[in-house]
């Protein structure tokens, strides 16, 4: 209707509907640096007397009995009784839809060069050589596909708990991007084809790997920060950022301690499986 | 190969990690529509692949014989009981 509203923001404030123009920018704020993923009504609650969660948890659900709700009561509250600390999400947001493209972006190159390894497998001479080629191509390709899936797990699993859009927020996000980004550096070392820097590819990769899984670990850690005044909620934000840290410290040790050999375990297990059950 | 390990088990820590300690639960989470919406994308790179392979078929040769009809019309029908399955799934 007002299309004035889409070209600038000072023409809105000098418009003719100046006083509801001025009062509408009033509302737009800037997005907050770091913005807590913590309930504001639990905080309300708790910063009554106790900072203990289970008396507050008492002390709403005997509250709550003489209002009786259904799901959500207004003070954060769920069903049960129990406290839900963190802000709910009720769909997801454009953001995380955006690093899902990244993910299929990622999955159509690899799955391209799937392909592209899969014709050069049809042109070994024996049969056999061929199914075992084209055997070690779909494992290399799944294994490909695990890991990157379990990568956009890891965040998507913090994204859907703790997630609120600031500016500290989107700069992980950023590094998330860069992330899958960072995935061609697998291209080579899953490429059973090209022979060429999978030395350098498999240390790069682990690089991309580690930044990733540090970088959900320090997430962890901040709405661990933001929550600590809810005692209940260290041990278990501790151990996710825990459990993300120790994986950055095995991604670090498989780059120093293993390099990358030519013919790995499963390579030889396919080739023992195929040649055996056909009975070679 | 240990990478792969080393993420599953990873990825199924965080998720004990939820189980156990309710408060950090997915619960009231859209989690089941951020995978839903993922499946979809994936299927969507499906259907690229799908719609590559049909025009290299019809690509190299001037006449169509009916199983190549076939099997085109079978990978059709399957993405549709599979979108089915899908929109059945959320309700």
């Amino acid at each position: 209707m007002d299309l004035a509203r889409y070209f600038s923001l000072r023409r809105k404030t000098t418009g003719s509907h100046n006083s509801t123009h001025a009062a509408h920018g009033k509302d737009r704020t800037y997005l907050p640096l770091l913005a807590s993923p913590i309930n504001e009504d639990v905080l309300e609650v708790v910063s009554g007397n106790s900072s203990d969660l289970e008396k507050v948890n008492t002390h709403t659900s005997t509250l709550d009995s003489s209002n009786d709700t259904a799901t959500f009561a207004g003070n954060g509250r769920a069903s049960r009784g129990n406290i839900i600390v963190y802000k709910q999400h009720t769909e997801a947001s454009t953001i995380e839809l955006f690093y899902d493209l990244f993910f299929v972006a990622n999955l159509a190159y690899f799955t391209a060069m799937h392909q592209h390894t899969d014709a050069e497998c049809m042109y070994s001479s024996h049969i056999l050589d061929t199914l075992a080629n084209r055997l070690l191509a779909l494992i290399n390709y799944i294994k490909l596909f695990t890991l990157m899936w379990f990568t956009w797990l890891s965040v998507t699993l913090f994204d859907v708990r703790f997630s609120i859009d600031c500016v500290w927020n989107r700069f992980h996000k950023a590094i998330q991007f860069g992330i899958f980004t960072g995935f061609v550096y697998a291209g080579p070392v899953f490429d059973k084809y090209s022979t060429s820097g999978v030395e350098k590819s498999y240390r790069n990769f682990a690089i991309v790997l580690v930044i990733g899984r540090i970088a959900i670990a320090v997430q962890y850690a901040v709405v661990m920060w933001q929550g600590r005044m809810f005692r209940q909620t260290l041990i278990p934000l501790g151990l996710s950022a825990g459990v993300h840290a120790a994986a950055a410290i095995c991604y670090a040790v498989t780059m120093v301690v293993f390099p990358k050999g030519r013919v790995g375990l499963e390579e030889q297990l396919a080739w023992y499986v195929i040649y055996s059950a056909f009975g070679f | 190969m240990r990478r792969v390990i080393i993420s599953i088990i990873e990825g199924l820590l965080i998720f004990l990690i939820a189980m156990i300690w309710r408060i950090i639960s997915f619960k009231y989470t859209h989690l089941a529509e951020r995978l839903q919406l993922l499946t979809l994308i994936i299927i969507g790179e499906g259907i690229i692949g799908m719609v590559k392979s049909v025009a290299c078929v019809t690509k190299s040769q001037t006449s169509n014989n009916m199983s190549e009809i076939g099997t085109v019309i079978a990978a059709i029908l399957l993405l549709v009981c599979k979108q089915t399955l899908m929109s059945r799934q959320q309700h």
